[in-house]
């Protein structure tokens, strides 16, 4: 019955994922990205920045969805908050004439903070509320948000939005970097940020709890797994890099206004990360460079189109959505993964044929060598 | 280090004192009291709706007893399920509950969770996490070997056949060594020599681990012969406890459960329970 000589040969090499070689990769991603951005035109390096801005976003919305099982329908609520506490402290800050890298990072720091705060709010119902419930309540959220910026519209600035004062890029820098590229870089860093924390916390224990509390909640328990502890924490985590996501967009922008943040825009999210590939990080970045990458097709094609000018306006601003629409169908069809999903099997296949045989190599099982206890393996008469 | 004669140690592991729970009018247990001592095989058994399942589920803090009191270890306990392997509980499930989304290896390793470090120290990936899963990802491939399904660790649940993921059910309860086990038919579903291989594990983890065991089960020769005592519950109430011959001999227990299913007649093979 052992099958110490049959342990496949991958089993035996398996390890969890080193935060070394994931803290190296993030740096190396981060350098080669913000050395792209100099070749970059300021428009397109501005997209740059708002991709990465989305990507923070779609991670934390692809953790929560894809592992955790819990829907949010609101995440452009929590990026709002992000963007408004951002917004709020740099104002304060400028207000108190504080400048240098402070002006930066504590507004950031507070946007994170706000969006985790309501996430974990939302969390906490969430450990309570189950699938449409709670994606109800998210609902709601996103819902409220011109709501509570036109009610408190002399701190917010109401429907026209808060233009915000920021800290700009170093003195020192100005020379050689333009402000679109040191934008760039401010938002390439959170989300590699992002990237890094949410790839700790996928690959190993954490996020095989994250798993385990969707699959199954009462064997999750029995297991030893605190079920609202990992629902609210999994909620808070995934708030949190929505919240920096819209931080960084409010710093990229110079404002914050409900109109970005709207119930149209919170469904996208939820689209582009199923699109991308559900629950993976790749997919997360193939549903940020949609969000953005889309709306300029579509308009580049009404541009191209013989149309009247009006009808152009009018198709611009909802083609996108349309082309959003048929592209989620069409990928639930042809590709279920996403993406990133298609983009795997694609490179399974490719290797199927190289890779010997499933078991070929027998190679002694790290359970030979630490079995602890002998005498609970040795067979007992019965 | 394995006790030569455990059943002579008779450490009191789990002890119900008067159990009643009451679910609106019905009496799903009725001052039941019970208990299983280290190294200690009990099967409870009784017909369907008897309160197997409830009894189990008090133990497990998921149903809370309207009066009476569970002991683990000696001390009164007021269950909390996820905190129970810490405390030395394990519980399968009659449904496995395996996750889907998780491969068998992964499966096991969430046996282990209660010594799982907070999200903070997943999200710098701090060393003390990657430690404690390479010692997880050890001790799950030990078990699975133990049982016979090493083979099947980097499968997904769904894609092995039912005994198969039964043994994974169990690897992930056993991961955590617990001090109590409690099997909710372990051999339902099961072939003869699955049930054979089942009967050794559990006599095995009882004899050398010291480990007590209460399962419930309605293959009666299997409770019959693997079990040091059988407890009968009949409409929540516990008609009889004692060794598998005088059970089996007591004209009430006959009456509340053996006559209805053949005991002499082993069950068929296959089929989910």
């Amino acid at each position: 019955m052992s099958a110490h000589s049959r342990i496949d040969a991958r089993a035996a090499r398996w390890r969890p994922g080193p935060t070394l070689r994931r803290l190296a990769l993030t740096v190396l991603g981060l350098a080669l990205a913000i050395t792209a951005t100099l070749a970059l035109e300021p428009y397109r390096a501005y997209q740059a920045a708002v991709v990465a801005a989305y990507l923070c976003a779609t991670a934390g919305l692809t953790l929560l969805v894809g592992r955790g099982g819990q829907l949010s329908l609101g995440h452009a609520a929590l990026m709002a908050a992000g963007a408004y506490g951002f917004g709020l402290t740099s104002n304060a800050l400028s207000a108190a004439d504080v400048a240098g890298p402070v002006r930066l990072l504590v507004p950031l720091a507070v946007g994170v903070a706000s969006a985790a705060a309501l996430g974990a709010l939302l969390g906490a119902a969430g450990a309570r509320l189950r699938g449409p419930y709670l994606a109800g309540l998210t609902l709601a959220v996103v819902v409220a948000v011109p709501a509570i910026t036109s009610t408190f519209s002399r701190t917010l600035g109401g429907d026209r939005g808060l233009w915000i004062e920021i800290e700009r890029r170093p003195e020192a820098l100005r020379p050689y970097v333009g402000a679109e590229q040191w934008q760039a870089w401010v938002a390439l860093a959170a989300a590699a940020l992002v990237l890094f924390v949410l790839g700790n916390v996928g690959s190993g224990s954490a996020g095989r709890q994250i798993a385990a509390v969707r699959d199954d909640e009462a064997a999750a328990r029995l297991a030893g797994i605190d079920v609202t502890r990992v629902k609210v924490a999994t909620f808070t985590l995934s708030a949190a890099a929505a919240g920096l996501g819209g931080a960084v967009l409010a710093y990229v922008t110079q404002i914050a206004n409900p109109g970005a943040y709207s119930l149209v825009f919170s469904l996208f999210l939820v689209v582009a990360v199923v699109v991308g590939g559900l629950g993976s990080l790749a997919g997360a970045f193939w549903g940020a460079l949609l969000l953005v990458a889309l709306p300029e097709l579509t308009s580049s094609v009404t541009d191209a189109l013989p149309v009247s000018a009006g009808l152009a306006q009018r198709l611009d601003g909802n083609l996108a959505v349309l082309v959003f629409g048929v592209l989620l169908i069409v990928l639930m069809i042809a590709a279920p993964r996403g993406i990133q999903g298609a983009l795997t099997a694609a490179r399974r296949r490719d290797m199927r044929p190289r890779r010997p045989a499933r078991g070929a190599t027998p190679a002694p099982g790290p359970a030979a060598q630490t079995q602890g206890d002998p005498a609970a393996r040795a067979p007992t008469a019965g | 280090m394995s006790r030569s004669s455990p059943a002579t140690a008779a450490t009191e592991r789990l002890s119900l004192h008067n159990v009643s729970v009451r679910f609106g009018g019905v009496q799903a247990l009725d001052q039941v009291s019970l208990t299983v001592s280290d190294g200690e095989v009990v099967g409870l058994i009784g017909p369907n709706g008897a309160g197997k399942t409830t009894l189990f589920n008090v133990v497990c803090g998921i149903v809370r007893p309207t009066s009476g009191e569970v002991r683990l270890g000696g001390t009164p306990q007021r269950p909390v399920t996820h905190r129970l392997v810490r405390d030395g509980v394990a519980r399968t499930l009659q449904g496995l509950g395996l996750f889907a989304g998780l491969t068998v290896r992964e499966n096991v390793m969430a046996g282990l969770s209660s010594t799982v470090p907070g999200m903070a120290a997943a999200a710098i990936g701090a060393h003390r996490m990657l430690r404690h899963d390479r010692e997880a990802a050890r001790r799950a491939e030990d078990v699975l070997d133990e049982l016979g399904v090493l083979d099947a660790a980097d499968r997904r649940p769904g894609d092995l056949p039912y005994p198969v993921r039964k043994r994974v059910a169990l690897a992930r309860a056993l991961v955590s060594e617990p001090a109590l086990l409690l099997l909710d038919e372990p051999a339902g579903g099961l072939g003869a020599a699955d049930i054979a291989d089942l009967a050794r594990t559990v006599r095995d983890l009882a004899a050398t681990r010291g480990c007590a065991i209460l399962l419930v089960e309605h293959h009666v020769d299997l409770v019959m012969s693997l079990c040091d005592r059988v407890a009968v519950l009949d409409f929540g109430r516990l008609i009889a406890d004692g060794a598998p011959q005088e059970v089996r001999a007591d004209p009430a227990v006959v009456d509340a459960y053996l006559g209805i299913e053949a005991p002499t007649a082993p069950r068929a093979s296959g089929g989910a329970a």
